[in-house]
């Protein structure tokens, strides 16, 4: 077992984990953090997405022990006082979610990006959803979303 | 669950305490994006003992100007590669094929040196790599030593080293990457790529290196293809000569016609882009 | 809390009523579920093609430490499933675990419950199976030959043949001015839902009752089948559908991990035993699109006329039914939802191999004879100098008319769906008018297709019910049968229950899929959800409406007939006035002088006429959707790289009941339609899919998707809820052929077999050249 400190959504924990648990069994399994899925457990599919450090990067393919003194972000953590980060209400308004088991891990995607590039052209969107499959939507409505919140925090910051 | 088997976790601090653990534990091994390594424990039998991550020795990070070249930390993860100036710059090939290898969140976690020490002669890195006669630098309890990368891939790794960075030799003031897959969908693997590098001194080209990721074997170098390109200057080179040239290399790549034809595709691109910037 | 208020919903589009809790990552999938002292299950494989089993020796795996149960089909009844039991009763041919033979690599021999996965895993190799290696055959043609060998008795591997025929079609042939023949190969194909096959049953030692929680799209299907092969009553199975992360016709009945999951919780003495399939298995061991060959013959007049087609369908149906023979109906069925066809013969065959099961993927055969016929459609036309636009308008079906085989088509946009789409794609300007630059050659490519909303499966009726309660302080509970799995039914019930209840939205909560507190529901296929499901549930809202309508009349002493609901209000129906609120009229149901607890009920079962698969006819379905679908490729001659630059689709949905939902749909098949025509794949060996990973078998990612334009042509369907038709699968149909029609259209070459790879457009035109 290994002891480290973790900050996930905004606060430190202090966890003991196997030194072979996986980032997403860690959230799964020992804190119930349901919202990050699985599906491949190959890193190809992307609904294991998490931020570290506010980049989008696979919880199946991350070592728990070696998370130690890092910032993650899971799905759970983007409200703020109740209220839905603008991602999450764009992807509600735009017709972005059908089966929802991509969501979480596409919306984490679409994060990094605007956290990156807060103006991104559809292209750029595209390509930094690249690593998130969705079988329901083809897309279109996904990247809709990630413009409309774009946009939408845009105004808001200049406002 | 749990997903993977029992393993001792190390993190040193240090890339000597890392040498102490790898050189102590009966099977190690070292873990750098683990983009490739825990998606390999996932699939086999035969366990590492120990795992010993590299993540937090600080002196294989970073991207630092070496002689006339680059030196790139064997820890920096490809979006910091690709989002290096530096390289950028000197080695644009290195940029075209970091930024197609994988997906975003594998570009955000995989770093060169994972990369290259898992021997991915399938992947995109290593032919452009060598194109650009870049080496690696390893460490040892015996010491340190640089190696070119061509020859690290081709014979079987020494056992208990860690690789702690590739240098990038300046002086290959052209270079680019042409890749394929077998589906035409961006995001596949590729199925063949190619790597051009040169230097230029005017309208003369010299040292031309054309490595040819095969994708099923180790990455072939198109020597009578480079012979053609290296006498540049003597005059105009045809399209029927290079092609004569691939002919002969054919027998070398074990590619198949399909293959075969877009590499002189690739090459007739190449060839005309060169007289764009040879005029 | 209600913040907004939609009143008149439908045709808006409103949020989904689950995509809050779905962006918060908060909605519950199986997936997700755990029980106190749960197991975990897992299941012993079949290693061989074909084998028969000599023994089963479990001793060693029940001894091993934290293993709670076994289970062999010597445990079991040995009763069969299968999918068609209504058409096709004796396609029945599944055992829930085998007991004789093995038939495919991944069939079921026995299943554990353990502790942990670990222990799990170490006493499925504890088993000890003996098995006689049995020769086995892999390639339908090759198990149709005398002395292949036999799978499951049927002769000559042959599981389902039709023969279907029409009119005369060899004298219809001699009469044609141009006649020609084509073969076209269809690959096989994996649904790649994200959320992977899970089952979690728990047995009820004190009561003998079931409890499953699966990821299915038929929740009573799998009831049904579950009473069947343990021998209890349905009334002890309950069945439980929560959030489903993508089913594309690969959930549609039992597997045998729900049946395992419950015999293995009872065997342990209740403890809840769960199943998950790795990646690996779902592209292994679960279900596959039909590989198929379509050979077709067909002859027009020089005007374009279609005078007959001809033709046989082979298709490699893996080692059980499941789904199959309705499958290879449907393939053959469709094109006379499309074409006015007199003369017809067809003939198909479903064929048992060893390979794995082939069962009904989103298409339902659609997609294989959409690629087939459309383009072979295309070949006419050009044969004759027609183009393909005109070829179709001239040959579509039309509104109000009865088919050769007697489908009854009532509202059909099909011609406006052609015109629209030459309109919006500008068709005259650029088809035939392949522009090339350097390498890069352009073209574009229609195809056409036509959808069932609705097909019975497994039982005599498709009946589907729903139950809407109003509470006393006015919050309307809805209850339904019908599986969301994602497409947004949960959705487009919610919308058609609050606008013809006259409230708004969002004072709807939706119960759905729960065998023991909905009504019944066949399942979310043939996309019929929206069709049936919605009919009874606005049969169930207006109900509803009556009973408050009636006591609203009664207190005011008016004519109930008079008055209506809308916009949260009762009116009067002539002019709108306003009588009184939604919430007093609810009140005064509630009051002292009524006390009458609203309680509607609604049900619909569409009309149809019986069908004869073996003759072909009969009219399936209550009501059929239409569309045209145009690509605009961009090939690269020289790498023969295609790239799609736009694709147009225009739908006869009726009447949108959510505009975004539908286009949702419509880009979600299409982009699933371009995977399948440039390099969807699922590839074997021996048996052995050799591709079972995201890595290997490639579908869409986000980059390279083309703009597409989704416009819809509202014919208001009469049978339909609102106007509304099914509208989930038709839009994949004809993705392939366009495309291949396109890619024509752009460098003259014709591609016959998909995938469509950069290695076959260069074959092919090497070949052109070579000509």
């Amino acid at each position: 077992m290994k002891k480290v400190n973790i900050e996930i959504d905004s606060k430190v924990q202090e966890l003991e984990v196997r030194d072979s648990e996986l980032l997403i069994e860690t959230l799964r399994d020992r804190l119930g953090l349901m919202g990050t899925k699985y599906s491949c457990l190959e890193g190809d599919c992307g609904v294991c997405t998490v931020l570290i450090g506010g980049r989008n990067v696979l919880s199946c393919l991350i070592l728990s022990a070696d998370c130690d003194g890092e910032k993650i972000t899971t799905i759970e953590g983007l409200a703020k006082n109740g209220e839905p980060h603008q991602l999450q209400k764009s992807f509600i308004e735009k017709g972005a979610i059908q089966c929802g088991f991509c969501t979480p891990g596409m919306i984490l995607a679409a994060h990094s990006l605007l956290d990156k590039d807060p103006d991104p052209e559809d292209e750029e969107i595209a390509r930094a959803l690249d690593g998130n499959l969705c079988r329901c939507t083809g897309y279109v409505k996904i990247i809709d979303a990630v413009r409309d919140a774009s946009q939408k925090i845009n105004r808001s910051t200049k406002s | 669950m749990p997903i993977l088997k029992d393993f001792k976790f190390h993190s040193p601090g240090s890339l000597n305490a890392a040498l102490a653990l790898l050189e102590k534990a009966r099977a190690p091994l070292l873990l750098a994006g683990g983009t490739f390594a825990l998606n390999y424990l996932k699939k086999v039998s035969k366990y590492p003992t120990d795992v010993i991550s590299l993540k937090k020795i600080s002196s294989l990070k970073g991207i630092k100007a070496q002689g006339k070249g680059l030196w790139v930390g064997a820890m920096t993860a490809i979006y910091e590669l690709i989002g290096s100036r530096a390289v950028c710059d000197a080695f644009p090939s290195v940029i075209e094929a970091s930024s197609k290898l994988g997906t975003t969140p594998i570009r955000n976690m995989a770093t060169i040196g994972g990369n290259i020490a898992s021997r991915f002669y399938w992947v995109d890195l290593p032919a452009v790599l060598i194109s650009l006669g870049a080496s690696v630098t390893l460490a040892t309890k015996k010491g340190k030593k640089t190696v070119a990368l061509e020859k690290f891939l081709s014979v079987p790794p020494e056992k208990k080293y860690i690789l702690t960075g590739i240098v990038l030799p300046k002086g290959n003031s052209l270079s680019f990457y042409f890749r394929h897959t077998k589906t035409a969908q961006e995001t596949d693997v590729p199925s063949l790529g190619l790597a051009f590098s040169a230097v230029k001194k005017g309208r003369v080209i010299s040292c031309a290196r054309c490595i040819v990721n095969t994708t099923s074997s180790f990455p072939v170098a198109l020597k009578k293809v480079e012979d053609v390109f290296n006498n540049f200057s003597s005059g105009d080179i045809r399209m029927d000569m290079i092609e004569k040239a691939l002919l002969e290399d054919a027998r070398a790549t074990k590619l198949d016609d399909h293959r075969l034809h877009l590499l002189a595709v690739d090459l007739e691109k190449l060839l005309g882009i060169l007289r764009q910037k040879c005029v | 809390m209600i913040k907004t208020k939609t009143t008149s919903p439908v045709g808006k589009s409103v949020p989904r009523i689950d995509a809050r809790e779905k962006a918060a990552g908060e909605a519950k999938f199986v997936f997700d579920m755990k029980l106190p002292g749960m197991l975990i299950g897992k299941m012993l494989r079949s290693p061989h093609a074909h084998a028969r089993i000599i023994s089963i020796d479990t001793s060693k795996a029940e001894k091993l430490p934290g293993v709670k149960a076994v289970i062999t089909a010597e445990d079991t009844p040995k009763i069969k499933f299968g999918s068609n039991e209504y058409f096709f009763p004796y396609t029945v041919d599944q055992l829930p675990l085998e007991s004789d033979k093995a038939r495919y690599i991944g069939d079921e021999i026995a299943a554990v419950a353990a502790v942990d996965e670990e222990t799990a895993e170490k006493a499925l190799s504890l088993i000890d199976v003996k098995y006689e290696v049995l020769p086995a055959v892999f390639d339908p043609v090759s198990a149709m030959k005398p002395g292949a060998p036999q799978i499951q008795g049927a002769m000559n591997n042959i599981g389902v043949m039709l023969p279907m025929q029409f009119g005369d079609a060899d004298k219809a042939l001699k009469e044609s001015d141009y006649v020609r023949e084509d073969i076209f190969h269809l690959q096989s194909a994996a649904h790649c839902a994200l959320e992977p096959h899970v089952s979690l049953g728990q047995y009820e030692v004190s009561t003998d009752r079931i409890t499953l929680w699966t990821s299915t799209q038929a929740p009573f299907k799998v009831r049904e089948a579950m009473a069947k092969t343990l021998k209890m009553d349905a009334a002890d199975i309950r069945v439980i559908k929560l959030n489903v992360g993508g089913g594309f016709g690969g959930k549609l009945e039992m597997f045998p991990m729900d049946f395992s999951a419950c015999l293995l919780s009872k065997k342990s003495g209740g403890f809840p035993v769960k199943f998950t399939c790795t990646r690996q298995e779902e592209f292994s061991f679960t279900r596959r699109k039909h590989p198929m060959t379509y050979k077709l013959r067909s002859g027009v007049k020089r005007d374009g006329t279609l005078m007959a087609v001809t033709g046989e369908v082979i298709a490699d149906g893996g080692a059980y039914c499941s789904y199959g023979p309705t499958v290879i109906a449907a393939a053959i069925l469709r094109i006379f939802m499309v074409y006015k066809i007199v003369n017809f013969r067809v003939i198909g065959f479903r064929v048992y191999t060893n390979n794995p099961i082939c069962g009904a993927i989103r298409g339902f055969g659609g997609v294989q004879s959409g690629f087939a016929v459309e383009s072979h459609m295309d070949m006419l036309a050009r044969g004759i100098g027609m183009d393909p636009v005109e070829f179709r308008l001239k040959n579509a079906t039309d509104p109000n008319m009865e088919t050769v085989n007697k489908l009854v088509i009532s509202s059909n946009g099909l011609k406006d769906c052609i015109r629209r789409a030459a309109e919006a794609c500008g068709w005259k300007d650029k088809f035939g008018k392949a522009k090339s630059a350097g390498d890069m050659a352009r073209g574009i490519g229609i195809g056409v297709a036509a959808d069932v909303m609705g097909s019975k499966m497994y039982k005599a009726h498709e009946s589907a019910g729903s139950i809407i309660k109003v509470e006393e302080d006015g919050s309307v509970y809805l209850f339904t049968g019908a599986a969301d799995t994602g497409q947004g039914s949960d959705t487009a019930m919610a919308q058609i229950a609050a606008q013809e209840l006259g409230v708004a939205y969002e004072r709807i909560r939706i119960k759905a899929a729960d065998t023991e507190i909905t009504p019944f529901d066949t399942g979310s296929f043939a996309s019929r959800v929206t069709f049936i499901s919605g009919n009874a549930t606005k049969n169930a809202a207006n109900d509803a409406k009556q009973q408050i309508l009636n006591i609203v009349a009664r207190e005011l002493k008016l004519d109930a007939g008079a008055l209506d609901m809308r916009d949260e209000q009762v009116v009067k129906a002539a002019d709108g006035a306003f009588v009184m609120s939604f919430d007093q009229a609810v009140g005064l149901c509630y009051s002292f002088n009524y006390g009458h607890l609203i309680i509607g009920r609604g049900n619909y079962n569409p009309k149809t006429t019986p069908v004869d698969f073996r003759t072909g006819y009969g009219n399936i379905s209550g009501s059929y959707g239409f569309e045209a679908q145009v690509a605009e490729v961009e090939v690269n001659k020289k790498t023969g790289d295609v790239k799609i630059l736009k694709m147009y689709d225009v739908h006869d949905i009726g009447y949108p009941i959510n505009p975004d939902s539908v286009h949702g749909q419509i880009e979600g098949s299409i982009v699933m339609g371009i995977g399948y025509t440039l390099y969807e794949d699922l590839r074997f060996s021996e048996g052995r899919v050799v591709n079972p990973s995201f890595s290997k078998y490639r579908i869409p990612r986000s980059v390279g998707i083309p703009p597409i334009e989704s416009i819809f042509v509202e014919t208001k369907d009469p049978q339909g809820p609102f106007g509304a038709k099914g509208m989930g699968e038709a839009s994949l149909l004809p993705t392939a052929a366009a495309i291949a029609n396109a890619i024509h259209d752009a460098i003259g070459v014709r591609i016959t077999d998909l995938p469509i790879t950069p290695q076959k457009v260069l074959e092919a035109l090497k070949e052109k050249k070579a000509v």
